[in-house]
């Protein structure tokens, strides 16, 4: 019968999903919900039903600006690195002195005492343990390299993450909304830079 | 204490979908149905806490709280503010009615406005048998009456609906 079908289109009405968790929480009078959740339901709050657009432009933007810090952050990493290794070439240098100076005090005692081999072996063994020891610091820059290349790319990660969530977020703000012919062509533009990995030109794209 | 919130929990998940349905259908907005239903849910939650509520009752005091609700949101307000198919029947200028004619403008909201001017008995039945599942024992339950009067009183509201949406299919505002 048409006039049932027409009333089970009725059954199409159903609460939104954030309001029936947030009453039933409200209700309870405490959270009883995972905090995942709850970050979810109050960044959905936040950026989209109670500002809208605008407050998740804000977002984007403090995004960005953190970027920027966290880039002028590096660059000043770079410089202490470059300081360091400054510090280090010449502690070298004053090292390799040191040698020159104890080779020529070994020649003068060798000239000195003669024939004794003792003092010549003392200075070989202060040669291999000035070399171990040139070797260990060797090794421990290299560490120090391979440890604030590591952080760096942390970094990048972490930023490559945030605008991957802001991508994400637009794209499903779109979605909700209806669109114009123009947007929506954006919004399949940005689909397919998203599957790219370009995210960057989704959050260009969806914004402009 | 957890008991009771599982409880509530369990009859919240099965019912919140039901509960506002039937108010969103009797009032005339998404935000006033959200309102009523949450106030519903509330009172259940106190009632049960004082320990006045059998859990096996809970569905009927949850439509008769969201029926008192809506009544006593009608009385507040005035009904007059709800569009009557009537009164969009009588209107001759289609322009004047241009904010009308969009938000009728769906299939949905024509039913629903047609099941808005049942009585609310009618209502009620079609809403709890055809769109909440109910069994006819369930709805004789909620209705106060014998499972034949029950039948008679659905087939009643499923006749007088399909006379109001012929009313509306007649009004010229509905015809897109």
């Amino acid at each position: 019968m048409e006039i049932l079908q027409k009333i089970k289109l009725l059954k199409k009405i159903k609460p939104e999903k954030e309001w029936v968790f947030l009453t039933k929480r409200r209700i309870l009078g405490k959270s009883n919900l995972s905090p995942l959740f709850e970050f979810q339901s109050l960044i959905f709050n936040l950026f989209f039903r109670k500002s809208g657009i605008l407050v998740f432009s804000l977002f984007v933007f403090s995004l960005f600006f953190s970027a920027i810090v966290l880039n002028s952050q590096d660059s000043s990493v770079s410089k202490r690195e470059n300081q360091v290794i400054f510090q280090e070439s010449k502690t070298e240098t004053l090292k390799k002195e040191e040698i020159k100076s104890d080779k020529e005090i070994a020649k003068s005692e060798v000239r000195l005492e003669g024939n004794t081999s003792k003092p010549a072996s003392n200075v070989v063994k202060s040669k291999k343990s000035k070399n171990i020891s040139q070797k260990e610091n060797n090794s421990t820059k290299t560490e120090n390299f391979e440890t604030n290349n590591f952080a760096s790319k942390e970094q990048q990660e972490d930023i490559e993450n945030q605008t991957q969530l802001v991508a994400k977020y637009l794209i499903e703000y779109f979605e909700t909304r209806s669109l114009t012919e123009e947007k929506k062509e954006d919004l399949k533009a940005a689909k397919e830079y998203f599957e790219k990995g370009d995210f960057g030109k989704v959050i260009e794209l969806l914004l402009k | 204490m957890e008991n009771k919130e599982k409880e509530f929990s369990k009859i919240y998940d099965q019912y919140i979908e039901k509960i506002y349905r039937f108010v969103f259908l009797k009032v005339d907005s998404k935000e006033t149905a959200q309102d009523l239903t949450a106030e519903s849910f509330l009172r259940f939650w106190q009632a049960l806490n004082k320990g006045n509520l059998k859990i096996e009752n809970a569905p009927s005091f949850l439509y008769k709280i969201a029926r008192n609700l809506v009544v006593d949101y009608y009385r507040k307000k005035g009904k007059n503010e709800v569009v009557s198919i009537e009164k969009i029947g009588s209107v001759e200028d289609a322009r004047q009615n241009l904010e009308k004619l969009v938000t009728l403008n769906s299939e949905m909201e024509i039913i629903k406005k047609a099941i808005l001017e049942l009585n609310e008995d009618y209502q009620n039945v079609i809403i709890w048998y055809y769109l909440d599942d109910l069994s006819i024992e369930e709805v004789s339950k909620l209705c106060g009456r014998s499972i034949p009067a029950t039948r008679v009183l659905i087939s009643r509201a499923v006749k007088s609906l399909r006379e109001t949406l012929k009313k509306c299919n007649k009004i010229p505002v509905f015809a897109s």
